[in-house]
């Protein structure tokens, strides 16, 4: 998928565990690990602002657009 | 019992209702083949071919028995939308299908069959359709599931 979720950088960068976010935003941690490895079709709109409220940053520092001939390289 | 489940219920034990009437059928067939042969003063030929006939269609009646009952028991069990039950669906269309094909040849001998191929033919372009909507609907459900 061109869509890359950098949700493990922004949780490094602010030191929580993915854990400890999905009880914070009341999601299941299996549903955050799937949004993690890149799996999810589809994201809320609420559940990214959140997620951002939580983590303190914008949308742009989770999601991030590559081009389907780089993003096969960046794997 | 929910109301959601009441149908489906009582659908798996008119499934196995029937099941059970086609075999005791199976063992009262000739007697009651000979019966009627007799009062409508039809051929040897025709009463062996009706016969026969069942007797095949039992072959691909069993199974479509044995599969309604799995997608009814996983409908119980909260299962609905699944690619397994697309599968068990996909598999009764062709039950129809066969016993359509089984009752053509027997048509030809004995006219009022032609009503089942008939019927049957309809009713496995019908589950064809359901096929389709359950696939969709299935597609749909895993990209829901995938939406966090």
């Amino acid at each position: 998928m061109a869509i890359i979720v950098n949700l493990d950088v922004m949780l490094a960068k602010r030191k929580m565990t993915s854990l400890e976010l999905a009880q914070r935003i009341d999601l299941t941690p299996a549903n955050l690990s799937i949004l993690k490895t890149g799996k999810a079709k589809a994201i809320r709109m609420s559940t990214l602002e959140a997620i951002c409220r939580e983590l303190h940053c914008q949308p742009g520092d989770l999601l991030e657009f590559i081009p389907d001939e780089q993003a096969s390289q960046h794997r | 019992m929910t109301k959601q489940y009441l149908l489906p219920r009582i659908t798996l034990w008119t499934t196995r209702v029937v099941a059970l009437i086609v075999v005791i059928l199976m063992f009262c067939l000739p007697a009651l083949l000979d019966w009627y042969c007799s009062t409508r003063n039809l051929t040897v030929l025709t009463q062996y071919t009706i016969l026969i006939d069942f007797y095949c269609c039992c072959l691909v009646l069993f199974p479509a028995f044995w599969l309604m009952d799995k997608l009814l028991r996983n409908i119980l069990s909260g299962q609905v939308f699944t690619r397994k039950n697309v599968r068990i669906i996909s598999s009764l269309r062709w039950c129809c299908g066969g016993i359509s094909l089984i009752c053509l040849p027997a048509a030809c001998i004995y006219y009022p069959l032609i009503f089942m191929v008939v019927i049957m033919a309809f009713l496995c372009l019908m589950v064809s359709v359901l096929v389709q909507v359950m696939d969709s609907a299935v597609t749909i459900r895993e990209e829901n599931d995938l939406t966090i």
